[in-house]
């Protein structure tokens, strides 16, 4: 009684408490007429917003085990968990959510700021969701992740520069040399043993920054590369001095120009690039693709004595997982238009994989939360200058004290709703 | 069906199988019983090439195995339930059996699973668990279901009743004997010989990495050797 009732707590109050925290430097903090106003009570609003929310969907999740046939789960304990009321409830949270992140921009009150840190935990949350593949998924230990980080950036600003390639083309661009890089080094290493790929993989990233500081003539050596083409929008270009061929948004919209258009619009496609790749993984994970990935993982063995080519198997996650960081690596350069090897250290792989662990090494929802809190976390620390590393690993620690599956602790969130939504095919 | 011929497998400078020999033919049930270490396990996986016998060539219905890589093997129709069974332990028990159905042909997928779990109706209501919280018949049962699924003409066995209470062993063999008679061949590695050797057809012992003993299981039970050591018979 006590646990289910403690559970029923962090439910309604425990979850939206957090993710209130979490949110809170978004909300509190409002550019007025006359600069910067403090808005202690706009927290409180998300806050009643998310326990009522919660409050409905348990209801609609009791009404619906109420109302379902349960015959099928009798003496069962899944039964109580009824799959298909938690994917209602579930869907319904996932759309306020979306809705909520669509018009985050376009709050009252919510100024650059906000908006330019959210971007940034998008693309540590696209970065995170490819390396869970390979590390969550596939089971591959990848230390140098950020080199494809890096090639992807670096291959749209060259691509940029020499041909002129334009963001949108540059997208896939760079996800497929960061595909291709991937290939190169996976086809040696994991006809060998997946335990090889750690190593190589740190020299990897090591070798790639090495080659980006020390080959001037094509990579601008330290200095870096400058600017790179900003997105635009079919022909609408977010820039004051448009290029030739091109429009300006502010003139075409006829509204003065201001930068935070540009900064509203990369927020925008980051956003759409992570909602597609995020529905595209949780699909995939159910194919015959997704699973065989985590049957390798979970047994090698067996795996491959059912057919299964792990070789081939290992080197597709690690490609999809080297194309994902391809395709956050150009919207990087694009939404910077400078880039220098500097953003590409092994500091940045590190948080990446911190990310995944954090998050529950596979769950996507936990990749999500965990990038929030990692990317965040250093932004409310930032008064405390010298301990804020400290409190930061501080805090990491703490929660995998409290936590250790991490955030979301479940491997599988989606495991039950999965096989009942078969099995009820089959029964039917 | 299956021929083995003259198979050595060695770990470095450990020989744990040295020059065995086995036939079966389509439909039989053939057994191999033998003490710890005695290099059952070893001989089967050799079907697999895991690891490759460093001599010998296995013959499954005229393909030379010993040149394949492993997971060709598996799609030749021949599927393996392993020692210590090595389901997927954070998958459901129908991923589980969605994995061994992985090369067939979707048409196929209802009917068999239909088939599985009337073999071992237990299984139907844990489809949606995950296999690793099952208990250790059940994981037996997926681990059999699993290979089954994947259509086999000859199913590889490396003791199904270790670790298991009796009456769930007798279960299993009794649907093993069902999935006999449904024409699938089946080649056995037990330590229970008793249970083996009423079961199978052709029985082999092995010791110390050699076959010592072959021929009917009926012949072998009345082996004084055979009850003497392997069958507890004073
Ligand atoms: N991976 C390995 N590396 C080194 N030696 C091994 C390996 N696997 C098996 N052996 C050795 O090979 C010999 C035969 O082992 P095997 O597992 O084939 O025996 P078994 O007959 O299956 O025994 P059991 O009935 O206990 O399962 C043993 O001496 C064992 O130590
Ligand atoms: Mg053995």
């Amino acid at each position: 009684m006590a646990m289910a009732c403690k559970s029923w707590l962090l439910r309604v109050i425990g979850w939206p408490l957090l993710l209130t925290l979490l949110a809170s430097p978004f909300l509190l903090l409002q550019m007025g007429a006359n600069g910067l106003v403090y808005r202690w009570y706009a927290p409180l609003w998300l806050l009643a917003a998310l326990v009522g929310g919660q409050l409905l969907s348990i209801a609609l999740q009791r009404l619906h085990v109420a109302l379902s046939d349960t015959k099928l789960w009798r003496g069962n304990r899944l039964r109580r968990l009824s799959p298909m009321a938690k994917g209602w409830g579930q869907r319904l949270g996932g759309m306020a959510l979306i809705l909520l992140l669509l018009a985050l921009p376009f709050l009252p009150g919510v100024g650059r700021y906000p908006i330019d840190l959210a971007t940034s935990v998008l693309i540590y949350v696209l970065l995170g969701l490819g390396l869970t593949i390979v590390v969550g998924w596939a089971g591959l230990l990848d230390l140098g992740y950020v080199a494809f980080y890096a090639l992807g950036a670096y291959g749209y600003a060259l691509a940029n520069q020499l041909w002129g390639l334009s963001f949108w083309w540059g997208l896939p661009f760079s996800a497929l040399i960061a595909a291709v890089a991937a290939l190169l080094v996976g086809l040696p290493v994991l006809r060998l043993r997946g335990d090889y790929l750690a190593i190589v993989t740190l020299g990897f990233a090591e070798m790639v920054r090495l080659v980006l500081i020390n080959w001037q003539s094509v990579t601008g050596g330290p200095a870096g590369l400058g600017g790179i083409a900003r997105p635009s929008l079919f022909g609408i270009s977010f820039s004051n001095s448009p290029n030739a061929g091109q429009i300006a948004f502010h003139e075409w919209l006829g509204v003065e120009f201001s930068t935070l258009q540009r900064i509203v619009f990369l927020y925008l496609i980051i956003l759409l690039l992570v909602g597609m790749v995020y529905g595209a993984l949780r699909r995939l994970r159910r194919l015959p693709l997704g699973l065989a990935w985590e049957a390798v993982r979970e047994d090698e063995v067996a795996a491959v004595s059912l057919g299964l080519n792990v070789t081939r198997l290992r080197l597709a996650a690690y490609m999809v997982g080297a194309s994902l960081a391809g395709i956050a690596g150009c919207f990087f350069a694009a939404r910077q238009g400078f880039i220098s090897p500097e953003s590409f250290t092994f500091n940045e792989s590190v948080l990446v994989l911190a990310v995944v662990v954090l998050g529950g090494l596979g769950s996507q929802a936990g990749v999500v939360l965990a990038a929030m809190l990692l990317v965040l976390l250093p932004e409310l620390l930032r008064d405390l200058a010298d301990y804020r590393l400290l409190l930061f690993g501080a805090a990491i620690v703490w929660v995998m004290v409290k936590r250790p599956g991490g955030l979301i602790r479940q491997p599988r969130p989606d495991l039950l709703a999965a096989a009942q939504g078969r099995v009820g095919e089959e029964a039917s | 069906m299956l021929r083995m011929d003259n198979i050595s497998v060695h770990y470095g400078a450990i020989a744990a199988v040295e020059q065995a020999n086995l036939t079966l033919a389509a439909g039989q049930i053939v057994a191999v019983i033998g003490a710890n270490g005695a290099g059952k396990s070893s001989l089967l996986m050799s079907l697999f090439n895991q690891p490759r016998p460093v001599e010998g060539t296995v013959w499954f219905e005229g393909v030379n195995l010993t040149r394949l890589p492993t997971h060709r093997i598996g799609r030749l129709g021949i599927a393996c339930v392993p020692e210590g069974r090595r389901i997927f332990p954070r998958m459901s028990v129908l991923e589980n059996l969605q994995m061994g159905a992985i090369h067939q042909p979707k048409t196929h997928w209802q009917q068999d699973l239909e088939q599985v779990t009337s073999l071992f109706p237990v299984l139907a209501s844990r489809l949606g668990q995950m296999a690793g919280t099952l208990s250790g018949g059940e994981q037996q049962m997926v681990a059999i279901a699993r290979a089954l699924v994947a259509r086999p003409r000859l199913l590889v066995l490396d003791e199904p009743s270790l670790g298991l209470a009796p009456i769930i062993v007798q279960q299993i063999f009794a649907a093993l004997r069902q999935v006999n008679r449904q024409g699938i061949s089946l080649l056995l590695v037990e330590q229970n010989a008793h249970l083996a050797l009423q079961l199978a057809d052709q029985a082999y012992v092995m010791q110390t990495g050699r076959m010592v003993m072959q021929g009917s299981a009926d012949s072998l039970r009345q082996n004084p050797h055979v009850q003497q050591f392997y069958l507890g018979m004073a």
